[in-house]
């Protein structure tokens, strides 16, 4: 007898079809199935997601007994992804309700919408802002040009024979106006050296009284080698944020350990941020820490792509399957995945020349004192090129089945103009 | 029995699912899973219970014998799930969701970002309507004595909300506002009216950009309508279908009103057609009177339009009213269940019917697929925690000024619920601090019962119209636990018999 029964795969499974090639991710435990070239799993996927089925198809004994189809129900089953249910159980088809990923307030629907605005409630998307103070420092390091441009670090002027341009002070004052109505917002103060900002102390004092937290980055030589230690310290007193302090090698021991006395004596919260280039700047960071007066310093570490150590990066940062199935990326990063870039949303890197930017190799979307920060949220929501910059609309990573699995685009995809940094689509 | 916060819910059609609050995830059930759910609930120790089993397993009504293998299968399924954050308990999860304070800044944020605010620009009504909020059935409300809203008054607090609106605590930028106009009847005020939209159009603000908005009974229109089209108003003209229907729409000397208001709105559509089309609505109250279905047919068959239907507002009746109201009143799911043509009608009416918004809801607020905005996607904490029932922020909706200087944060709520003053001689007076504990006291109140009740996530319940508010809340929307299957069978039920309206509502409907 040809009995009936109905076929679904679990509503908490995500599902990725391109063609004939099908993925399934279960994010309970990590599991990737994946179907290349499959035209009877990639069928049967598809009349599943067919919106008029929400989720769940009947099934014949006769179809299910065919060999391709019997393998991959067998296979969703054993791993928990799915099942099948004698039709005899019920009366009617049951549905499922597969996951939409919407947001009421989606960029393109407010843009659509005469009487909305795609500036609606801006400002509490503003979460963290860089600001580069100035560009003066006296240290050489090798790092400078190009990593603050793959993450949060210190930059200097590439030639200190130019003017040096400086942040004007008025001109932030008011504009933290702006930035500080947004409750969540935090600040990055970052230079050159800030330390020999003129208004360092002034800017501190203000973001304390509108109590803006914020976080300071000073290069440790550049900490190190002030004259006066107190006076490098005084502009975090009484804020919750951080002394962030870039390390980049080779590293001066002598001057790491004052900077660390320096921190400790004086009770600041801070953080030193290693910054790598090799699995032997790895080595001697942990051999650094080893030493019993560096023990429990609170530090992170940063890989530095400097152009020449690719096969470090690939090491380090490139993904694969197996990396995904360990990380087991819960549902709601897949869904994030695909409508924003976490490593981007919310934040914006202002230049000492007052320039702003959503992300610092993008086009500038204002000047302070020129622009208001709500025009330049605006227009990065609408327009932008970083905020809403994610895998499944770019290329090679849009005809990728990983593309809502893998971690955002990031700033090394950027630099080494390269955006899939994987072992999974190398074709691109 | 646990409160667990996972409840097994069986459809007409007898399918089984899982609902978890937590998690919010519908699940498709195979019966032995079902079973577990039902089991675990009851506190069985689902290892030993399968441990204790014969290989023939067990036999599920319905359903039929299940090897031991087959139930073991399952429980590997479900504890997944239980790891994964299942079958937690449910009145932890609530407690940990629901915030009972109120802030001072929770309630100056939401007016420096509040998208409306509405003039009660006179308490005057051509009309005397039997079902009328302002009208005998009702006892909480200030007494109507012929006053007009003086302009000064509402320019006071229009000024006092542009600071507000210049300030950083206002997040928008050139979002819209609504300026509201309504009654009485508004056109009986005009000259405030006229005043108000030239003050508006000069306001000096950053971030907005303004809309008016009024609700007429209709009978000014010949008078003014194109001043309404040159200021292009989004019109609301209350009218409950055809002649018979709008039988409690009478004038004061007891007349119909009917013939004078369809008048109005035909010579609105001949004279303005592409206004009409656009801006112009039309609300009905469903009573005793009407149906749906003609309501529904008149204003498709007359103006090619689909028309709101409102039932009478059920809070703030007098005491001695109270049997006449419910003769009066009319329910809108029986008035439409009732028809012929239901499906039709439902098909068309959409979301301006309770059934549809009250799936929309679910859809929208039970699954973790929807959101609010991008921080809510991002960020775990925000969308977590939020103020119990459904009551809104103050005036994160609206402000509301009455006739009488007081500042309300919705017209649907009773007067004496005032959260500030207007008057020409102190200004503004608002006290966001005592705001917010008034707020909060409430909620401590409801404590309880909210942190109990299975449908806190979900519920529209605004305090200001539970009875005995003051003293000791009666929530007449409060869910156990059967009573919430109940309700999430109901939806699922109909998506059961109408799968296409899924889809539908998470492309068109917006809950905001």
């Amino acid at each position: 007898m040809n009995k009936k029964y109905w076929l679904y795969i679990d509503s908490f499974i995500h599902i990725a079809q391109k063609k004939n090639n099908v993925l399934l991710y279960h994010p309970y435990t990590g599991k990737i199935l994946e179907y290349t070239d499959n035209p009877d799993a990639a069928n049967l996927v598809r009349r599943i997601r067919s919106p008029k089925n929400l989720g769940v198809i009947g099934m014949t004994s006769e179809e299910l007994s065919n060999p391709a189809v019997h393998a991959f129900v067998s296979e969703i089953k054993r791993h928990f992804m799915g099942d099948v249910l004698d039709r005899s159980f019920s009366d009617g088809k049951p549905v499922q309700m597969p996951p939409h990923v919407k947001i009421q307030k989606d960029i393109a629907y407010l843009k659509n919408i005469k009487s909305r605005s795609v500036g609606e409630k801006i400002m509490g998307y503003l979460s963290e802002v860089s600001i580069y103070l100035n560009e003066e420092c006296s240290q050489h390091c090798h790092i400078c040009p190009s990593a603050f441009r793959q993450f949060p670090c210190c930059h200097c002027s590439p030639s200190l024979k130019k003017a040096v341009r400086m942040l004007d002070m008025e001109i932030l004052d008011a504009s933290l106006d702006e930035i500080g109505g947004s409750s969540s917002v935090s600040l990055n103060l970052l230079g050159g050296n800030i330390l020999v900002y003129p208004h360092l102390e002034c800017l501190a004092a203000l973001l304390k009284n509108r109590g803006v937290p914020y976080n300071l980055f000073v290069h440790y030589l550049n900490l190190a080698e002030h004259p006066n230690h107190n006076a490098s310290i005084s502009p975090l007193g009484g804020s919750p944020g951080f002394y962030i302090v870039p390390v980049s090698f080779p590293v001066d021991e002598d001057k790491f350990r004052i900077v660390c006395e320096i921190l400790r004596s004086r009770h600041v919260p801070f953080k030193f941020l290693f910054i790598i280039e090799s699995s032997d700047d790895v080595n001697r960071v942990e051999t650094l820490l080893l030493q019993s007066r560096f023990q429990g310093v609170n530090s992170a570490i940063r890989i530095f792509y400097n152009g020449h150590n690719l096969d470090f990066i690939e090491e380090s940062v490139f993904i694969n399957p197996s990396t995904i199935e360990k990380k087991r990326p819960p549902l709601k990063t897949i869904y994030t995945n695909g409508a924003v870039n976490r490593s981007y949303f919310g934040k914006l890197t202002i230049m000492p020349d007052g320039g702003v930017y959503a992300g610092v190799k993008d086009p500038c979307l204002g000047r302070l004192g020129k622009d208001s920060v709500y025009d330049m949220l605006s227009k990065e929501m609408s327009a932008g090129k970083s905020w809403l910059r994610v895998r499944p609309k770019m290329k090679p990573c849009k005809d990728c089945l990983y593309n809502r699995l893998c971690p955002p685009l990031s700033n090394y995809e950027r630099v080494m103009g390269k955006n899939n940094l994987c072992h999974i689509y190398p074709a691109g | 029995m646990t409160t667990m916060n996972t409840i097994p819910i069986t459809t007409q059609t007898r399918n089984k699912y899982l609902y978890d609050r937590g998690t919010k995830k519908l699940v498709l059930c195979h019966p032995v899973m079902h079973y577990l759910l039902i089991l675990d609930r009851e506190g069985k120790d689902l290892p030993a219970w399968i441990s204790s089993l014969t290989e023939k397993g067990i036999t599920i009504d319905n359903c039929g014998p299940f090897s031991k293998e087959t139930i073991f299968y399952y429980f590997q399924k479900y504890s997944i799930l239980k790891e994964n954050g299942y079958f937690q308990t449910g009145e932890k999860a609530n407690r940990e969701k629901l915030v009972f304070k109120m802030k001072a800044e929770d309630v100056r944020h939401a007016l420096a970002n509040t998208p409306q605010v509405t003039f009660e620009v006179t308490d005057r009504c051509g009309l005397d309507c039997r079902y009328c909020g302002f009208g005998a059935f009702y006892d909480d409300y200030d007494k109507r004595q012929n006053t007009d809203l003086p302009f000064k008054t509402a320019q006071i607090l229009l000024d006092y909300l542009v600071d507000l609106w210049n300030s950083p605590l206002n997040l928008s930028h050139h979002r819209n506002i609504y300026i509201g106009f309504y009654g009485g009847e508004p056109l009986l005020n005009f000259p405030f009216i006229r005043q108000m939209t030239d003050y508006v159009s000069q306001l000096n603000t950053r971030h907005n950009r303004f809309t008016f908005s009024m609700t007429t009974n209709g009978l000014l229109l010949d008078r003014y309508m194109d001043f309404l089209v040159e200021k292009d108003f989004n019109l609301l003209i209350s009218l409950d279908g055809d002649e018979a229907g709008n039988g409690y729409r009478i004038h004061k000397n007891g007349k119909p009103a009917f013939p004078d208001i369809m008048k109005n709105v035909e010579l609105l559509k001949t004279k303005h057609p592409r206004y009409f089309k656009e801006k112009v609505n039309f609300n009905a109250v469903l009573h005793n009177l009407n149906s749906v279905s003609r309501i529904y047919h008149f204003f498709k068959k007359t103006f090619d339009k689909i028309p709101g239907i409102a039932p009478l507002n059920t809070s703030g009746i007098a005491e001695n009213q109270k049997k006449a109201f419910w003769k009066t009143y009319a329910n809108i799911e029986e008035s439409l269940y009732q028809s012929e043509d239901y499906s039709m009608i439902e098909k068309e009416m959409f979301i301006n019917l309770p059934t549809i918004r009250a799936l929309s809801l679910f859809i929208h607020r039970d699954n973790d697929f929807v959101f609010d905005d991008y921080n809510r996607l991002i960020y775990p904490s925000h969308s977590q925690s939020r103020f119990p029932t459904g009551t809104c922020t103050p005036f994160s909706k609206k402000v509301f000024l009455t006739v009488n200087g007081k500042i309300l944060p919705c017209e649907r709520i009773g007067h004496a619920f005032m959260l500030g003053s207007v008057t020409e001689k102190d200004g503004v007076k608002m006290d966001f601090t005592g705001i917010a504990q008034k707020y909060s006291d409430y909620f401590s109140k409801l404590e309880n019962r909210c942190s109990a009740c299975r449908n806190a996530d979900n519920c529209s319940q605004c305090i200001f119209n539970l009875e005995n508010l003051e003293n000791k809340p009666v929530c007449s929307g409060f869910s156990n636990q059967a009573d919430y299957s109940r309700q999430i069978a109901s939806c699922i039920d109909y998506i059961e018999d109408n799968p296409g309206v899924y889809g539908k509502i998470l492309e068109e409907v917006i809950t905001e």
